[in-house]
């Protein structure tokens, strides 16, 4: 049986040399595969220009497509006891969705894949503590604030840093895509305060609590609430070294030109505001 | 959704050192993954069961659970036990212990390609057992696992994009932060989805090189 193989060493080498297809032809081709699936896409984005509103989409399915980046406490987060997404974003669009008389359908996302979905249709709208920013602006809209924010810079308990000064030449995690990422570049990174290989950005905003819980990164550079909710998390050993004034504002991110639901929300949110229902949200979650 | 190819050109700089940091990656990942995997396979073929178990048991668990859970394990699981690692060296060492589970795998399927007929012929003309191993299965072996090997080869250039996960800066993080600043997902990811290909290609072309190079005439390597 296992002898076969080797008994055959005279294999004639005329039948051996077949030439396979040139490199270059197989290359060929697989570019041409990749460059029409490329025209298929972009040409199927093309022909759906005649379509309805995304408000009309929203109310005749019935329910709107939140997407949301967990964890994000006490913003969102998903709790595995109830089986729900929960926090104050989560409530604050489940207000908004009985102002259009609609439920709500939560889809988690990266944070940094918020925008590229809410710009492609795959969510309607995307709430998860995101600041109003101009080049944010550039790419999508914003409906009216619903809260106010600024940066924090969370340490391990012990940790000699207490002031933006201490931040030199040590590793500084934070949040791909967030205006705490933006803050570290901007700030220490352009200003030569720590070298780019010490500027670590995660996915998600645990990995890059507990890098500094475990001791990989000095400090995270993450929103006050948020920052203020770890540090009061005995699971921890993490406290809030200072705070940074950047004076954010979180805002409900939709499609450019959505005109229609851009009004329908903001209208939601002005009620909400108006009638104390935001307010008793934000009390609930200790995060005024 | 308006495309603008015009990012690329203007991050391009960036999204090469991404590049050059995933083919460093990978070359390191892929060279002690084949170091570990000769090193596994071999303690896999041995009739010792102290030395058997404990490899298969390793092949098992690398193989039988995901590599990003891996990645998070050696990186955050680790310093559990105050082993701290950055994530750079996290990064590569969990894709080398992946890769030398699956490495030891070809290796082993390599030398069991080998007829037995070639042991005993060796052994009757007096070589020892090592000797007919290194100097005669081995060398066979390795020439007949290279279309295993180049699949491998590939699977760790693209299973590389997973230590962005942890922080490492290669091509695919580089990628998401450019998305993070640009908004511009569909243009960023074909364009590294083509560098991927144009790694892996160079890769397939080489071994294919090596295999018509070093096919051992009159096996099946040789066709």
């Amino acid at each position: 049986m296992s002898e076969s193989a080797g008994d055959k060493p005279s294999a004639s080498p005329e039948l051996v040399k077949k030439k396979g297809p040139k490199p270059i032809l197989i290359a060929a081709v697989a570019i041409i595969v990749v460059i029409a699936l490329v025209a298929v896409v972009v040409a199927g984005g093309f022909l759906n220009t005649k379509e309805k509103t995304t408000l009309e989409k929203i109310k005749d399915r019935g329910y709107i497509i939140v997407g949301t980046d967990v964890p994000y406490p006490p913003f969102e987060f998903y709790n595995t006891t109830s089986a729900k997404y929960e926090g104050v974003d989560m409530e604050v669009i489940n207000k908004v969705a009985q102002y259009l008389n609609v439920t709500v359908k939560v889809v988690p996302y990266g944070f940094s894949e918020l925008i590229g979905a809410v710009q492609t249709g795959k969510i309607d709208v995307a709430i998860s503590s995101m600041t109003i920013t101009a080049s944010r602006e550039e790419a999508i809209d914003f409906s009216v604030p619903y809260y106010d924010a600024n940066q924090a810079c969370l340490v391990k308990d012990g940790s000699s840093i207490t002031s933006a000064e201490d931040l030199r030449n040590i590793v500084v995690a934070a949040q791909l895509g967030t205006t705490g990422a933006f803050w570290v570049q901007d700030n220490l990174v352009t200003k030569g305060n720590i070298t780019s290989g010490q500027a670590v950005v995660y996915d998600f905003v645990d990995t890059a609590v507990l890098s500094v819980q475990n001791g990989q990164s000095s400090c995270c550079i993450i929103d006050t609430p948020v920052a203020n909710g770890y540090a009061t998390d005995t699971a921890y050993n993490l406290h809030v070294a200072f705070t940074i004034q950047t004076n954010e504002q979180y805002g409900i991110a939709m499609k450019s030109g959505e005109t229609s639901l851009k009004a329908a929300v903001d209208a939601a949110l002005t009620a909400m505001k108006n009638d104390g229902s935001l307010h008793a949200i934000l009390e609930k979650y200790n995060v005024l | 959704m308006n495309l603008d190819w015009s990012v690329i050109g203007e991050n391009f700089n960036y999204l090469m050192a991404g590049a050059e940091l995933t083919i460093i990656i990978s070359i390191l990942s892929i060279f002690l993954g084949f170091v570990g995997g000769i090193f596994i396979g071999m303690c896999r073929i041995s009739k010792n069961p102290l030395i058997y178990y404990p490899s298969t048991a390793y092949v098992e668990a690398f193989r039988g659970t995901p590599l990003l859970i891996q990645i998070f394990l050696v990186y955050l699981g680790l310093s559990s036990f105050n082993i701290q690692l950055s994530a750079w060296d996290a990064g590569i060492l969990a894709l080398s212990l992946n890769s030398a589970a699956y490495q030891s795998e070809i290796f082993r399927g390599g030398i069991q390609s080998i007829p037995k007929g070639q042991m005993e012929a060796a052994r009757s003309m007096g070589l020892t057992y090592n000797q007919s191993m290194f100097k005669v299965i081995i060398p066979q072996a390795l020439r007949n696992a290279l279309p295993p090997y180049t699949n491998e080869f590939c699977t760790m250039i693209k299973d590389s994009s997973l230590v962005s996960a942890i922080s490492v800066m290669e091509l695919t993080w580089s990628a998401k932060n450019v998305i993070s600043v640009t908004f511009q997902p569909f243009v960023v990811y074909i364009f590294i989805a083509f560098l991927y290909f144009l790694m892996t290609f160079v890769t397939t072309r080489f071994m294919r090189y090596l295999e018509k190079r070093y096919a051992i005439p009159g096996m099946m390597g040789a066709e």
